[in-house]
């Protein structure tokens, strides 16, 4: 992405609040503080004001990118309360959605990595490789992003089996293009001089943190709530978790890429396997009561927890998204670092991408402000360069 | 599956426990004391591994209560303490001390719901803006803001 | 669509700030830029500084801590520049309207300055770049189309 920016010792916007704030000695951080709340819109209590069918609509806009993690935990939850089955076309149902987010979720990680790491062809590529992936959502639900598919008790519409055939031709091309970055990660010597043993996660801090997704399990900790409370379809078909040993960003790129191969086989094997049937539970009343339903976001989980009174809108709805527990990582997997690394490293537990640019560097024995997150890009991007020279690439 | 976890909850916790509900395989909750609090999460996280997922507060008709979720993963099953109080001003001990995952929800519910707790290592505020009034907590009964929150930032 | 963009005076330099969004507009945005619609065909350039920016895109539904920032960045836009608000968010704060966490609406925080709205949650590409081309056109005083 071409951009204009302004580097300096004296910013313009220095008094901008930010996401986080790198506290530096020389080339190494020293500290994090990290500040949120830019995000913030109440969501919570606007959910009081709701009744349990129309939550899924506002949860479903927590996060453009794990949006349907959102609704398809929250309507756990209230299942839980209830304790309905759910029909087994709806879970079927649920499954492919919930894999194709993962798929685009995935591949947009990969073109921000890319970019941050100065590749901007694998930016466009990964991004350019989304773009099926969201024809066959909008194909299928309606709209590329915000599928409004998941009701407490089914789902809303059901899936035209006359359209599988276009899934499937555009999961063999996502494949094939999956299966080429998967080599390229692991064969690019560039890139393994910049992401391993960067960025560090242990597992007792993985514990620690409460870390989740694609981070914990790149700490050789298998946690995936799709095998340890399976939900949806998962404990209809065949797959498999994807956990590697290595705890650093590499280790995060590699679960990711992995991740997206056992997505397009997970929903191959959905559109093969589905039953026919219902795919609604019409479920009308929730009793009183607390439930919890928890989904594996592409980030991790997304936890909701439910209270109801009998009422038809929930008393208290708490929504956890996986970037929450995540974020404060940072303080394990930054400091000590150098600030040519910082971006990956913040950028690889996957949060907003915006987020990555709301950050400052700041001189940590006199407080000044050095660099802006655009800034720290651009270190990034030219460190990559200078290895390719170095490495003779 | 989650019978063996129960017992083996209970045994560890022994009378600590004030209420323990199964209300499904995997999900369960157990009431204690609030001054039990700390010594329950040590047991649940350090002596047996659970995964610290994330806390729920809430204002109830009586009071203030908070929930404290484990996610025991091998096990498939999630535990969920609660603490209870009938103070107007709530206040319990923090778990952030042993659980680095709480620190976050430990403000948060401070800035939304203004429970206190007690011992939290950095107990600033979270995420509303820095122009929100002190005493002002959103997800209380009702509309707390009205009248006292400019619109205009 | 493309002779539209291409009828511009000048190519346009756009800045992107998100103000309290889910991110969904945003990531629309930057597919502009991306092989399928590749909006820096046109020349159209999504700028570092929005000191160099024609146009402003907003996302987001004005949560309190970000609004303020927009309101910094807009007044250090050289003007002529022009406030798009992308997405049902910054067009009235779609489904987050009343809630505590939001100040006004985007076209409250900066009075008289959105020229286009860009309704949609998220609004795609075309409609996006659409709504830039629209927006941009009213500077060269092409105010019918």
């Amino acid at each position: 992405m071409r951009s204009i920016v302004p580097i300096g010792p004296f910013h313009p916007l220095q008094e901008e609040p930010e996401l986080f704030r790198l506290h530096v000695d020389g080339e190494t951080v020293v500290d994090i503080d990290v500040e949120i709340g830019y995000n913030h819109r109440g969501i919570e209590k606007v959910s009081e004001g709701k009744t349990f069918d129309q939550v899924p609509f506002l949860v479903e806009r927590i996060c453009g990118i794990c949006s349907t993690s959102h609704p398809i935990a929250y309507v756990q939850a209230v299942e839980d309360i209830a304790q309905v089955e759910v029909p087994e076309r709806a879970r079927y149902i649920r499954t492919i959605i919930a894999e194709l987010e993962r798929l685009h979720s995935h591949l947009l990680w990969v073109g921000l990595a890319g970019h941050f790491l100065g590749y901007n062809t694998v930016f466009m590529w990964a991004w350019k490789y989304r773009e099926p992936v969201l024809d066959i959502c909008e194909q299928l639900t309606g709209n590329r992003n915000n599928y409004a598919m998941i009701k407490p008790g089914g789902v809303r519409r059901d899936l035209d089996k006359d359209r599988f055939p276009d899934v499937l031709a555009c999961l063999d091309e996502v494949e094939e293009k999956l299966k080429m970055l998967a080599g390229a990660v692991t064969d690019d010597p560039v890139l393994h001089a910049r992401l391993k043993g960067v960025g560090v996660l242990t597992q007792d801090a993985a514990h620690d943190y409460g870390a989740l997704g694609p981070t914990v399990r790149a700490s050789g900790l298998p946690l995936d709530v799709r095998r340890d409370d399976p939900y949806a379809a998962y404990d209809l078909i065949d797959w498999d978790v994807v956990s590697v040993p290595e705890c650093d960003v590499y280790g995060r790129a590699v679960v990711r890429v992995l991740e997206s191969l056992e997505s397009v086989r997970i929903i191959r094997e959905c559109l093969e396997q589905m039953p026919e049937g219902e795919i609604d539970a019409n479920l009308k009343e929730i009793p009183p009561g607390e439930g919890i339903g928890h989904a594996e976001a592409p980030r991790g989980e997304t936890f909701h927890y439910v209270r109801s009174d009998g009422t038809n809108r929930p008393v208290r709805h708490k929504a956890r998204a996986p970037t929450y527990m995540n974020l404060p990582t940072c303080r394990e997997t930054v400091v000590g670092e150098s600030i040519t690394d910082a971006t990956i490293i913040l950028a690889s537990v996957d949060p907003c991408y915006s987020c990555t640019e709301r950050t400052g560097v700041y001189d940590a024995s006199t407080g000044r402000k050095r660099l802006d997150g655009k800034e720290l890009v651009r270190l990034s991007q030219q460190k990559t360069e200078r290895l390719r020279r170095e490495m003779g690439r | 599956m989650s019978e063996k976890l129960v017992s083996e909850i209970r045994q560890r916790l022994g009378d600590k426990v004030v209420d323990l509900h199964v209300h499904s395989p995997r999900r369960v909750y157990i009431d204690v004391a609030p001054g039990d609090l700390f010594a329950t999460a040590t047991v649940l996280f350090s002596g047996m591994g659970a995964r610290y997922a994330i806390a729920s507060g809430m204002q109830t008709a009586d009071g203030f209560e908070v929930l404290h979720h484990f996610a025991f993963d091998s096990e498939h099953c999630v535990v969920s303490v609660r603490v209870r109080t009938e103070s107007a001003d709530p206040e319990f001990d923090s778990i952030a001390p042993l659980i680095k995952g709480a620190e976050f929800i430990e403000r948060e519910m401070h800035d939304l719901l203004g429970i206190a707790f007690r011992g939290h290592p950095n107990p600033e505020r979270l995420i509303l803006s820095h122009d929100w009034p002190d005493g002002v907590y959103p997800l209380r009964r009702g509309r707390p803001w009205e009248g006292r929150v400019r619109k205009l930032i | 669509m493309g002779l539209k963009l291409k009828a511009l005076a000048k190519s346009p330099w756009v800045f992107h700030v998100s103000a309290g969004s889910c991110n969904n507009c945003d990531i629309e945005i930057l597919d502009c830029l991306c092989p399928r619609f590749d909006i820096e065909r046109f020349g159209a350039v999504l700028v570092g500084s929005v000191r160099h920016a024609d146009a402003l895109l907003v996302t987001g539904a004005m949560n309190r801590k970000s609004a303020a920032r927009v309101q910094k960045l807009y007044q250090q836009a050289a003007k002529p520049c022009l406030v798009i608000a992308v997405g049902s968010c910054a067009c009235g704060q779609g489904i987050f309207k009343d809630s505590y966490a939001l100040t006004e609406p985007l076209d409250q925080v900066l009075p008289g300055a959105v020229a286009a709205y860009v309704p949609g949650c998220p609004p795609k590409p075309e409609a996006i770049i659409l709504g830039v081309v629209k927006a941009l056109q009213t500077l060269q005083g092409k105010a019918d189309e």
